[in-house]
């Protein structure tokens, strides 16, 4: 065997890590970093989501008894409170994705430090709590960044893509629980006509054989399964299916471990697994 | 042009793998503002030689296959010992450049010197010298007779190359490699590669199908064996290995080592074996 296979808490075949990158009228700012996300379509569009898709995401996973792992940009939770502290309330995790959506590697060290610090201030004032997790907002980063990641008191990010098992930062000492695009809604589903995202929409039952296909793989590798949802992509009334069939899969096997990203960096920790 | 393969078969299949590394997102992020430090692009590159390359590994073994690796000199540097411990399961390392960038220089003496630099690192590194070549840029017409008549290579197997499994030609003169075609469709990278800054692929096409994506390399084998053409992959390990589109790839590897139709070699026993019918 040339390959290493990942292990889990109870024997455990994969870990699945369900997050939200609760971007709102941000997420356009994936596909076009200097849209202005008060206008036109990605505004309706987002905020779409955060009225209609977000109760809907949130009543699935309270069907199927899972906790997630929301990763909110703080002008989000300026302009959503409500629905921020609602996510809390229901038990699931909130982490930090920047204040508005920033690309963080075209920022100095300070301007980073001080958007994240203040994101992370923000984020404690709605929900109560201190985000202990962080994922770079869909652009770029830097090692300056994850070390003031670091340094501001994160225990884990998750943001990039070298591999499908945790791993260490060593030279910061962070802990990585990687992405991968694959597993994502919006790159699947985002469509928008101005500013123009406009590949046709890919029919939600082929995202769900993808999906269903790297489950398997997760569980034939012992990887993260971490899946990155967007209420506005997979929120959607004729979409949501996807979420109930592929819990439904999960929940069958039986060997799956649902964590949010604090159990997985704990786990690591107390464990040491990963962490060579 | 009809060969007999080994086994009777009717065509060849080369497994190739194209370990890419970080190496084409340090080319699109190189010119980005303070685009050096960048970790997120590259990190979906090395995907392939810091977590996919082994499980590759262990799905050849599992059905005795074995493959051609195209990697860049540099990232055959960074990865000795992986890149070492591939060329101990019995696959075969070839050339794909310095670092996937395209330019190979103006003249003749500059592309010769950029292509014996590669050779040496590979050397060095790992004690091989390519014998094929997936050219990352283009190379001239004098390069090209250079390389496939007394360079050292016996075989051409860029993703642009016509469809023949013949003698490779340059402006119409025959050379003494082997033209391996390389077509489209077994090509996972245009098919499921993405990033959103840089734009991978341009525009950002959707993430396809994995069922399609399969489909793909069924029919484009089909049409291989219907047309009796010889055909390599350019399979991505940061792609291919992702935990589900590698269960496509064992699919894949468990139809070719069944078909007794296919003989799956890697590219320089293909074109060994081709030669070796043609010269005797």
């Amino acid at each position: 065997m040339y390959a290493k296979k990942g292990i889990w808490p109870a024997g455990n075949q994969c870990a699945a890590m369900i997050t939200v990158n609760l971007d709102a009228e941000y997420f356009i700012k994936i596909f076009h970093p200097d849209a202005d996300v008060d206008d036109g379509d990605s505004y309706a569009m987002g905020r779409n989501g955060m009225l209609f898709g977000l109760p809907r995401l949130l009543d699935v996973f309270d069907d199927h008894g899972i906790k997630a792992t929301f990763f909110i940009p703080a002008d989000v939770a300026r302009r959503y409170p409500d629905q921020v502290k609602e996510i809390a309330r229901r038990g699931h995790e909130i982490g930090c994705h920047g204040d508005r959506h920033e690309n963080l590697a075209l920022l100095t060290g300070e301007e980073q430090r001080k958007v994240l610090q203040g994101a992370k201030e923000t984020l404690r004032e709605i929900t109560g709590f201190d985000p202990v997790g962080f994922r770079m907002p869909e652009g770029e980063i830097t090692m300056e960044t994850l070390q003031i990641v670091k340094e501001l008191g994160f225990r884990y990010s998750s943001s990039l893509s070298n591999s499908d098992f945790p791993y260490l930062h060593k030279e910061i000492g962070l802990l990585e629980l990687p992405t991968d695009w694959a597993l994502y809604d919006l790159p699947y589903f985002a469509f928008v006509f101005d500013p123009p995202v406009q590949h046709r929409i890919t029919p939600a039952d082929d995202v769900l054989v993808n999906w269903q296909k790297e489950l398997e793989g997760a569980c034939e590798w012992g990887t993260l399964y971490n899946l990155q949802l967007d209420p506005q992509a997979i929120g959607e009334r004729g979409r949501i299916f996807v979420l109930d069939e592929l819990f439904k899969t999960m929940k069958e096997k039986g060997d799956i471990w649902f964590a949010t990203g604090t159990e997985v960096q704990a786990y690591c920790a107390e464990s040491g697994q990963f962490l060579e | 042009m009809g060969i007999c393969w080994p086994n009777h078969a009717k065509i060849s299949v080369s497994l190739a793998f194209d370990l890419d590394g970080n190496t084409i997102w340090k080319n699109k992020i190189r010119d980005l503002p303070n685009g050096e430090r960048y970790l997120k692009g590259p990190s979906v590159g090395s995907f392939g030689p810091d977590t996919g390359a082994r499980r590759i590994l262990d799905i050849l073994d599992e059905f005795n296959l074995k493959a051609t690796w195209f990697i860049p000199a540099t990232i055959v540097e960074e990865n000795v010992e992986l890149v070492k411990t591939i060329i101990a399961a019995g696959h075969e390392l070839a050339h794909h450049g310095l670092d996937h960038t395209s330019d190979y220089g103006a003249t003749f003496e500059e592309q010769k010197a950029y292509i014996l630099r590669s050779q040496d690192m590979f050397e060095r590194a790992v004690g091989v010298r390519a014998v094929g070549c997936r050219n990352t840029g283009p190379l001239l017409p004098e390069t090209e007779q250079w390389m496939y008549t007394e360079g050292g290579f016996i075989y051409s197997s860029p993703g642009c190359n016509p469809e023949y499994l013949d003698y490779y030609t340059v402006g119409g003169v025959k050379t003494q490699a082997v033209n391996i075609t390389c077509p489209d469709e077994l090509d996972d990278y245009i098919m499921s590669v993405y990033n959103s800054y840089p734009q991978v692929l341009v525009g950002l096409p959707r993430v396809a199908c994995y069922t399609g994506i399969y489909q793909k390399f069924i029919r484009e084998t089909e049409g291989a064996l219907r047309y009796g053409q010889s055909i390599s992959a350019s399979f991505h390990p940061q792609v291919c290995s992702h935990p589900g589109r590698a269960l496509l790839l064992r699919d894949y590897c468990r139809y070719l080592s069944e078909h007794s139709e296919i003989w799956c070699a890697p590219c320089a026993e293909v074109a060994k074996y081709f030669k070796s019918v043609k010269e005797g």
